[in-house]
């Protein structure tokens, strides 16, 4: 039986909000998905689609890097991620934290969609590859990149 | 697991730690049943684009974008409304894509946001250029904002009321789908398979723009190797007018395939 659209939705749900926080932060991240699942709706259903998770999540993308050009980059989003670490000390582990963190947050969009498949949800590359909608070689080369730039900041 | 995995583990798990809820399927479905606010408006300033060589058209959920390609020192103007001539504007620098976005704002105001782009640039090496202009219903300008990647607008491109407007020939827009030779219907589907032009094409709506029959085919377009070097997927809305057998306006949602299969290519529907 094929699943309806809120089934699909709910299935993914907790994914694509995850995602866009990563791209976007936690503010715009909920107007992000409301944007692209209602988008889809209006043209189809989503049981239409071949594979919804992977169109969703390219969807995701596209929503925040076109949201990205528009808006100014937001250290505002990226202060809410902070706000538990601000009331604690900045010991030395939590300082790697931010470091780590901030390094992650001001990565290009599809590096940082890349490196979040791979090493954050573990995906194979080629799954990765399609959910961006590019060749599992330009998936390596944005990680190669991830790892080099992440290397250089945080060195 | 080295290092720098090992800290990028942590920047994203730092990252996901404020991941809000999810809307609820009911919140996204309930604006699904709202009217077009910009049914009007869209139709009578997609009336007036149609009327122009080279233009493309996208409409937006709950807005309108227009995009165009110009040359330096052409001029533009636009309606909002069917009545209002909101903002012209001069490109001043390189070829540029222009467009526009016209949402609905709190209080009656018109939100219109603009994009320029270098043509021969990648958005990856080139900011967009993009302003808001919050204009009242009666076409008053009440405040603008410019912003190039975050920054302020840079003088070159600081909007100015102006005149009139000219359209480029120079450069080929994208122009649709090849359509099939038998004859189509509503819902019917078709593929075509060229190379950088592999798609699937839907027939989905007969309608009415100004005093113009159209129709709308939803197309998505698999790039390969363009010329960014990198695959692109793109979903693509056409708008043929059946009599005229021209296209009249084209949405596309990456506006970077856009681009890069306007510079590519130049479709003729029956000339």
């Amino acid at each position: 039986m094929r699943s309806s659209d809120r089934e699909i939705y709910e299935k993914h749900a907790a994914d694509l909000i995850r995602y866009a926080t990563v791209l976007v932060g936690p503010d715009q991240a909920p107007d992000i998905v409301s944007t692209v699942v209602l988008r889809v709706l209006k043209r189809r259903s989503l049981g239409d689609l071949d594979d919804p998770k992977a169109y969703l999540f390219r969807a995701v993308m596209n929503e925040c890097r076109s949201w990205g050009r528009r808006r100014k980059t937001s250290r505002i989003a990226l202060g809410r991620f902070f706000e538990r670490e601000a009331s604690e000390p900045l010991d030395s582990t939590v300082a790697d934290r931010v470091s780590a963190a901030e390094a992650v947050w001001r990565l290009p969009p599809r590096h940082k969609s890349a490196a979040y498949l791979v090493y954050w949800l573990d995906l194979p590359i080629s799954e990765a590859a399609q959910i961006l909608g590019v060749s599992t070689g330009t998936v390596k080369r944005y990680v190669h990149e991830v790892r080099e730039r992440i290397r250089e900041e945080l060195s | 697991m080295n290092d720098e995995e090992r800290r990028i583990r942590t920047g994203f798990g730092v990252l996901t730690e404020s991941t809000p809820p999810a809307p609820a399927f009911e919140e996204i479905t309930k604006q699904k049943k709202r009217p077009p606010i910009w049914k009007a408006s869209y139709a009578a300033a997609a009336a007036a684009v149609a009327l122009l060589v080279f233009v493309a058209t996208v409409v937006v959920d709950g807005g309108m974008r227009l995009a165009y390609a110009m040359e330096p020192g052409l001029d533009l103007t636009y309606t909002v409304n069917g009545e209002t001539t909101v903002a012209d504007e001069t490109i001043a620098n390189a070829p540029a894509i222009v467009s526009y976005q016209v949402s609905d704002a709190s209080d009656g105001l018109i939100n219109v946001e603009i994009t320029y782009q270098p043509i021969e640039m990648c958005d990856e090496c080139f900011p967009a250029v993009t302003f808001t202009q919050t204009v009242t219903e009666q076409g008053e300008i009440v405040s603008i904002e410019g912003l190039v990647d975050g920054s302020e607008i840079p003088e070159f491109v600081i909007p100015t009321p102006i005149p009139h407007a000219g359209i480029s020939g120079s450069f080929p827009l994208f122009l649709g789908p090849p359509l099939p030779e038998n004859e189509l219907g509503m819902g019917d589907t078709w593929a075509t398979n060229e190379d950088g032009l592999a798609g699937q094409h839907r027939l989905v709506e007969q309608t009415q723009l100004g005093d113009r029959d159209v129709v709308i085919i939803e197309s998505t377009y698999s790039f390969t190797q363009l010329e960014i070097g990198e695959e692109i997927t793109a979903t693509t809305r056409v708008w043929f007018d059946p009599a005229e057998r021209v296209v009249v306006q084209a949405q596309i949602t990456r506006q970077q395939a856009w681009l890069d299969k306007m510079v590519e290519t130049e479709f003729q529907l029956n000339g």
